[in-house]
């Protein structure tokens, strides 16, 4: 009865919001340019599918290559800040900043830096999915329990020892909450570069070209259908990183145990 | 009489700029001993510990271990930490190579000195087990193990067993004492517990605190081997008497 | 972004709307004594030249004087215009003809009430230096515009032009900084900040390529219908204005643009009227049977097969079912 309710409480909660959506709609007579029903947005999806399903693909590649980008580069920036104090201190003040500049303001730059299309789309995701990978990495290399790092001094493990068989490994767990992050905000760069990059041709382009195009059209319907495409494509992400996280911890992990329910 | 294994001499020591934690201790200890230290909280008992282990300066004195500096000795000496302290990533066995690893021993040597070590603790059948699927006194005895794998001259333990319960504790403290039967080595014990101390030690250090200084050492007349009918002996229960005494004169009354 | 964000805007526009017209209501002047209808005009930018007429009905009492309070919202990059007027929030709107028509088609309840420009100042931006110079030579280049503009499409089908498309942000950085950059504008009003800051422009009209829609004041259509008379009044005075401001003295309206958008100073308004009256674009060619405010069922025929060539239409409509011909005044 309880494996059961793992999945009965969220089916029946979906179905709730179902209700009420359909129940509003008709209740207030909202119209559907307004708040598109259910079915109608299904019907404007299946319509569309062709276009959303190459806009998905060209905003996911563009979207996956700066998630990529940031995960390699986060790494190589989290070893040498998380190895050296100094450079610590000098460069994370600066990554914040990178982090609190709305990405809108880098947009329109990068595309002149850049050129339109694919690379500025890579560069406005890895800006998004960078910092919660650095941060959390950052963190996972320096904050190794002290009694650790003393027995690493009593079996007198030379420095490069000590990252490689102590900090990296524990650092593994931190990282991969970085790239849970970053998964699940990686499609929203991918879409905001479309916004600012185009990444298309004639009337097609990734889901954030789609969706001013719709909303130009007051498409309402094909809108939603592209957001709940987008948020599709999100789950992608997650879904990867998710099996990854598995993948690396199950074994050892406090993370991956089964819980009571 | 052969030279101290282990000789503290007026050490002082100081964090920075901040009080005195150590005062003028000096101590001599010889090989084969096994000395406890008890004493009140901030009385520098760990920090002692740190010192001779080297994960710690002296501010001013002298400890040589073995003739040679902290430093020096470093690989004939253990630490055994109040945490297990073990790598979750890593299975019992790779934990317990850990040391032999750093050394850069080849692989089928030091898995075979491992799974002797992990027999000596008894635990040889969860070698494959990963750290968080074991409970706290098996994860300390992998600690323990993973400690004697460099054959050390000397053991460092710091109240290893506080987290356990009474029965884990007792059990493990009769086993600390089978392992030095077998191995030999010079142990330095931290701990609360009188009746511990009195159990496992050949003599025992009881220090004050504000600043930590040695107070008194106190010779326990035991022979080894101890076990379970050592701890039940009337003449053992009068030992635990005499040193808690010792030990309320130097604890401050007020709370 | 903007799409996302616009779509956040339903949610509150659902709640309030019902109850919170700031339009279409009705109160009794005490000054005059009169019955007075609060009309609430969307623009699609924020105040310029190009919306100069309305301002100046208002600025001189034209809409007061025909019973109108009439407040005018100023448009922007963030502003639902479509979903604003459809839902009623506003009575009336400026836009293209064929976004209306398009918007019909798909059962948006939209009317088009009267033309407020007879042609399309939209153009496209480029360094006199570019070897483009029709739209045909667009062929393979890269041109920042609207995403879904419909001009496009056309091009693309009528001629078989093709090209890759930026979407408009409407800064002037990247146009600048690069020689070969094609940039949708106004041709009344980009051209001039590029000769400001020691660049050489050309444009290229749209309306070159036979795409060539009025701008027009479209009307929620559920207003429209309850309130002829009302409509009427509002598109006479605002052809008012706009002789006003075309051949009169532009400053009361000019006044209020530069008082809510500073970017408007008086060198720029004056640039972009002359421009207006340079390419006619208001008031049309009389050789043309084309005047100030006139939408023909024949023009906006020719405006519906154009969509209908590029397929933008959900049904077929016909100039009738788009436009409300019985309210607009007499040419």
């Amino acid at each position: 009865m309880r494996k059961n309710l793992k999945w009965f409480l969220p089916v029946l909660t979906g179905m709730l919001i179902l209700a009420a959506w359909v129940g509003l709609k008709a209740g207030f007579g909202i119209r559907n340019f307004v708040l598109p029903g259910p079915l109608t947005i299904l019907r404007a999806a299946a319509a569309e599918r062709t276009v959303l399903l190459s806009a998905a693909e060209i905003t996911i590649s563009g979207a996956a290559l700066g998630f990529v980008l940031a995960a390699v580069i986060g790494i190589l920036a989290s070893m040498v800040m998380g190895l050296s104090a100094a450079l610590r201190l000098s460069l994370y003040p600066y990554i914040l900043i990178l982090q609190m500049t709305p990405v809108i303001i880098f947009a329109p730059v990068m595309v002149i830096w850049l050129g339109p299309g694919l690379p500025t789309v890579t560069f406005i995701t890895f800006l998004i999915c960078f910092f919660p990978i650095v941060a959390n990495t950052t963190q996972g290399l320096i904050s190794v329990d002290k009694n650790l790092v003393d027995l690493f001094r009593m079996i007198n493990a030379d420095p490069v020892q000590e990252v490689i068989l102590l900090r990296v490994p524990h650092a593994l767990p931190y990282f991969l909450t970085g790239l849970k992050i970053a998964g699940s905000i990686a499609m929203i760069g991918g879409i905001t570069g479309d916004l600012f990059a185009g990444n298309a041709s004639g009337n097609s382009g990734g889901l954030g070209y789609m969706v001013l195009v719709y909303e130009g059209e007051l498409k309402v319907p094909e809108l939603w259908a592209a957001g709940f495409t987008a948020c599709f494509c999100g789950f992608i992400f997650v879904s990867f990183v998710l099996g990854l996280n598995w993948y690396l911890l199950h074994k050892w992990h406090d993370s991956i145990i089964k819980s009571d329910l | 009489m052969t030279s101290p294994l282990v000789k503290i001499s007026s050490v002082n020591k100081r964090y920075g700029r901040g009080a005195l934690i150590l005062d003028a201790l000096s101590l001599d200890v010889a090989q084969g001993e096994f000395v406890s230290l008890i004493g009140p909280s901030g009385c520098g008992k760990s920090t002692l510990l740190k010192l001779i282990a080297s994960l710690s300066p002296v501010t001013e004195g002298l400890i040589t271990v073995d003739e040679k500096t902290p430093r020096e000795a470093r690989e004939e000496m253990a630490f055994i930490f109040q945490e297990p302290t073990l790598l979750p990533w890593r299975t019992v066995i790779r934990n317990v190579e850990l040391p032999l690893e750093v050394k850069g021993m080849g692989h089928t040597k030091r898995a075979g000195i491992a799974e002797r070590m992990l027999k000596l603790v008894g635990l040889d059948h969860a070698m494959e087990h990963y750290p968080r699927q074991l409970s706290g006194g098996m994860k300390m005895r992998v600690s323990i193990a993973r400690a004697l794998t460099l054959f050390p001259k000397i053991l460092l333990l710091d109240e290893p067993f506080g987290a356990l319960d009474e029965m884990t504790r007792d059990r493990l403290n009769e086993e600390l004492l089978a392992i030095r039967l077998a191995q030999k080595f010079t142990a330095f014990f931290v701990t609360h517990s009188v009746a511990e101390a009195v159990f496992l030690s050949s003599h025992i250090v009881v220090m004050s605190a504000n600043p930590g200084r040695l107070h008194k050492t106190i010779p326990v007349p035991f022979p080894y081997p101890r076990t379970v009918e050592t701890r039940e002996s009337p003449a053992f229960q009068h030992c635990v008497t005499e040193v808690s005494r010792v030990l309320r004169s130097v604890t401050p009354q007020t709370l | 972004m903007t799409g996302i964000h616009r779509s956040l805007w339903l949610l509150p526009l659902v709640l309030l709307a019902p109850g919170c017209r700031r339009g279409d209501s009705t109160y009794y002047d005490p000054a005059t004594g009169r019955k007075m209808t609060r009309i609430v005009l969307q623009t699609d930018w924020y105040a310029e030249a190009e919306h100069g007429g309305f301002y100046q009905a208002v600025a001189k009492g034209y809409y007061r004087d025909v019973g109108l309070d009439v407040t005018i919202d100023q448009g922007g990059p963030m502003i639902p215009i479509g979903l604003k007027t459809a839902i009623g929030v506003v009575q009336f709107a400026i836009t293209r003809a064929d976004e209306s028509i398009v918007a019909v088609s798909r059962g948006i309840p939209y009317v088009i009430v009267g033309a407020m420009m007879q042609h399309d100042p939209q153009a496209l931006l480029l360094h006199e230096s570019n070897p483009v110079n029709t739209f045909r030579d667009l062929s393979g280049k890269t041109v920042m515009t609207v995403p879904g503009s419909k001009w496009v499409l056309y091009i693309q089908k009528v001629y078989n032009v093709r090209f890759s498309i930026i979407p408009l942000n409407f800064g002037m950085a990247q146009f600048m900084a690069d020689p070969n950059f094609i940039q949708q504008c106004f041709v009344t009003n980009e051209p001039y900040y590029v000769e400001k800051n020691g660049g050489h422009p050309k444009t290229i009209m749209i309306s070159s390529t036979g795409f060539d829609p009025y701008r027009v004041i479209e009307g929620n259509a559920d207003f429209v219908a309850t309130h002829p008379r009302e409509t009427r009044a509002f598109v006479e005075a605002s052809m008012r204005g706009w002789r006003d401001y075309l051949y009169g003295d532009p400053t009361p309206a000019n006044r209020e643009i530069s008082r809510l958008n500073i970017q408007m100073k008086p060198d720029f308004l004056a640039y972009a009227l002359r421009t207006m009256k340079r390419y006619r674009l208001v008031e049309g060619d009389p050789a043309k049977g084309e005047a100030l405010g006139l939408v023909t069922r024949k023009r906006l025929q020719e405006q519906i097969d154009a969509l209908q060539t590029i397929g933008a239409l959900d049904h077929v409509v016909t100039p009738d079912d788009v436009a409300d011909f019985k309210d607009m005044p007499a040419p």
